[in-house]
Formats: C-alpha cells, sequence, structure tokens
C-alpha cells in the first residue's frame, strides 16, 4: 500500500513537478515561503493519493490540491508573518538555477499583485486549463470563471502594454 | 512581450522548471511525515487491543467466578462482587470503545471542485483531531479496569483467605502503569501535533466558508 502511494507520488512528482513549483511560487513570497510550501503541497499530495479515483487528470487533481493548500498557507501566513523577513534557514528542498528569465519574473509579479481567488485563475489559465476544468477546480459557474479571466486578461494586457514602453 | 508571448514564455516552464527538487530533503520529509501517522497508528491500535484482551479475559474469569460462587454456595457478597468487576470492566471496554476515533481516514467518497478539496482536507485534520480528543477516554477506562480489577481481587482474596497484597493487585497497579505511560506518550505526542492541526482546521474552516460565500 505505502510502496504503491509513494509510487504514485514519485510519479506524479516526476510528471506535474511544475505545477507545484508555480504554486509553491506564486503564493510564497520569499524563497524560505517557497519552500516551506513546496514541501507542504508535497505532503498533501502524497496524502492525497489513496483519495485519487482517477475520475480526473491527474494534473488536475494536484492543482487542485496544491491550491487549496497554498490558499489555507497563505492564510497562516498572513495573520503570523506577513512582509517578514526571509530571515529563515532554507531547507535546501528547492535548488534556484543561477540565470531566471527576467520575463517570467515579470509575470509572476503581475500575478502576486491580483488577489487570491485570482492568482488561482490566472494560474490555470496561463496552463491552458479550459474554463470548464477551471470551474471543476475552483467550484465556480463557467460563465462566472468567463467573467474573471476576461479581467485578469485585460489586467495583464493593460500591463504588458505599460510595460512595453520599458522594452521588457 | 505581447499576450502570445506571455504565454509562451509561461510555458518554458514547463521543459525547463525554475527549480530542481533535492528529492533526499523531500524523501526525508516524507518519511519523517509516514513515521508519525504509523507511529500514531500503531500506538492507538497497540493500546486499543491490550485493553480489549485483558479487560475480556478479566471479564470471562470474574463470570466463571460467580459460576463458581453459585455452585459452591459460598455468601452471595461475592457473586455481587464479581458481577460489578465484569461490569467495570465492560465499562472500560466500551470508554475505550468510545475513544477510538473513526476506524478509517475519511475522504474517499468526495467530488472535484476546490471545495470538495477543502472539505477532505478538513475531514482529515478532523479524523487526526478526534484522536487527540479521546486521551481523556484512555485514563477512564484506566480507572474503570483499575477499579475492576481491586474490585475482583478482593472477592478472590476473601473468598479464598488470602492475605493482601496479592498477584491480583499487582494486577491493578500494573494496569494503572501502563494507562498512565500510554496516556503520557500520547498527550506528548499530541501536544506537539494538535496546535500545527488546530490552526489548519481553522485556516480550513475560513477558506472553505469564503469559497462558499463567493458562490
Amino acid at each position: 500500500m505505502l510502496v504503491e502511494r509513494n509510487r504514485v507520488f514519485q510519479d506524479w512528482i516526476g510528471a506535474h513537478k511544475a505545477i507545484l513549483f508555480k504554486v509553491a511560487r506564486v503564493y510564497g513570497a520569499t524563497h524560505s515561503d517557497r519552500e516551506d510550501l513546496f514541501q507542504e503541497i508535497a505532503l498533501q499530495v502524497w496524502h492525497s493519493v489513496g483519495a485519487w479515483r482517477g475520475d480526473c487528470a491527474a494534473s488536475t487533481w494536484i492543482y487542485r490540491v496544491a491550491l487549496n493548500t497554498a490558499l489555507a498557507w497563505r492564510r497562516k501566513e498572513r495573520k503570523h508573518g506577513q512582509g517578514r523577513e526571509d530571515v529563515e534557514a532554507a531547507t535546501g528542498l528547492l535548488i534556484t538555477p543561477s540565470a531566471q528569465d527576467p520575463r517570467l519574473d515579470w509575470i509572476y509579479e503581475r500575478i502576486a499583485e491580483l488577489d487570491e481567488a485570482n492568482r488561482s485563475l490566472a494560474l490555470l489559465m496561463l496552463d491552458g486549463f479550459s474554463y470548464r476544468d477551471m470551474s471543476q477546480i475552483l467550484g465556480l459557474s463557467e460563465s462566472n470563471v468567463g467573467v474573471k479571466i476576461s479581467r485578469i486578461k485585460a489586467e495583464l494586457a493593460a500591463q504588458l502594454a505599460k510595460e512595453e514602453r520599458n522594452g521588457l | 512581450m505581447d499576450f502570445d508571448q506571455m504565454l509562451e514564455t509561461w510555458r518554458t516552464q514547463d521543459a525547463a522548471p525554475p527549480y530542481e527538487v533535492n528529492h533526499d530533503v523531500l524523501r526525508q520529509a516524507l518519511e519523517a511525515e509516514d513515521a508519525r501517522v504509523r507511529r500514531l497508528h500503531r500506538f492507538h491500535r497497540r493500546t486499543l487491543w491490550f485493553c480489549w484482551i485483558f479487560g475480556t479475559g478479566m471479564a470471562v474469569f470474574a463470570g466463571f467466578w460467580i459460576a463458581i460462587t453459585i455452585t459452591n454456595g459460598w455468601p452471595a457478597i461475592y457473586v455481587i462482587t464479581s458481577a460489578a468487576s465484569v461490569g467495570l470492566f465492560a465499562l472500560g471496554g466500551v470508554t475505550m470503545w468510545m475513544g477510538r476515533g473513526p476506524r478509517a481516514e475519511p475522504g474517499r467518497n468526495f467530488g472535484n471542485t476546490l471545495q470538495d478539496e477543502v472539505r477532505r482536507s478538513l475531514a482529515l485534520v478532523d479524523y487526526q483531531l478526534s484522536i487527540a480528543r479521546h486521551w481523556i477516554n484512555h485514563m477512564l477506562a484506566a480507572g474503570s479496569l483499575f477499579a475492576g480489577s481491586l474490585l475482583f481481587s478482593w472477592t478472590i482474596n476473601s473468598s479464598q483467605n488470602i492475605p493482601d497484597p496479592s498477584p491480583g493487585h499487582w494486577w491493578a497497579v500494573l494496569i494503572v502503569v501502563f494507562f498512565v505511560w500510554a496516556s503520557f506518550k500520547d498527550r506528548k505526542e499530541m501536544d506537539k501535533t494538535k496546535p500545527k492541526l488546530q490552526t489548519r482546521q481553522r485556516r480550513l474552516r475560513e477558506l472553505l466558508a469564503a469559497l462558499e460565500a463567493r458562490d
């Protein structure tokens, strides 16, 4: 049972670790926050393996677990230490490459400016989920998703236009 | 950068993730979590089994003693005290049963939305907290078994003219030592995890309320 759970978990992490990275980066303000959140998400995904019945794609399931964990985790951070410095020693769980694409940093900065629920939608939108999938994951109606996505897109487009002058 | 280029930039992460995972650290975290959950379940299972076996054995023995007392025509007080012992052993078993918590982790029949996922997580936390909540039942069960053992020991000693302290008394002491140790260990473990679980439970409830209010 445990061997099977670990095997599935390893497969999931291998195939979908980018989801965990993205969610951790969007909801974690500092590197140690991201490591903490990544570990928390990984543990929750590991716990959730037995509950997955295969009635949705593994990526959808992992996204849902990751977003749930991140939203709950974010609330804790807000209450107990929002804005704190990244002074805690990093665990070494996440290894950052030396060079990062500045355009990617810019996208993450813009997403971080959205409210929590819209951040989830922005992540799903950028990862190409359909309105139907988004509505299933977030428990919103498809029309509501459509309205919110249109606003997010408009907001991002306005930011892009603004930054274009700076030569991004 | 236009919108399409932004999407393209975003997708580069799938091919070249912005981080690498240190699998040794991740494995250690998972092993620690697994060990914690297993340790907790194993401990509760063992305590429960000890209680069942000892309580049932003593209750059967006390029932047997009632039969012997009636057959030999010994004073009725021994039947009453033996019957009271059976009652106390049964009470210990029932108290333990009530304090055992859910038998299996919940969360196997939940749907697919984020709310369902939050509910699943909340159910899991409730389940983990339910184990923490029932330590008092262990103490009550210990008290019942201790009183039952002491009473039954007195019944045998008095009817057979055995001087105190008898092996029955040592049994009673052994039970108390076991349950005090078990409850202390249980409490110590829970003291470490309970605040974290309660914080998580509160956050999940807030999140669920916010998600439901949004709809």
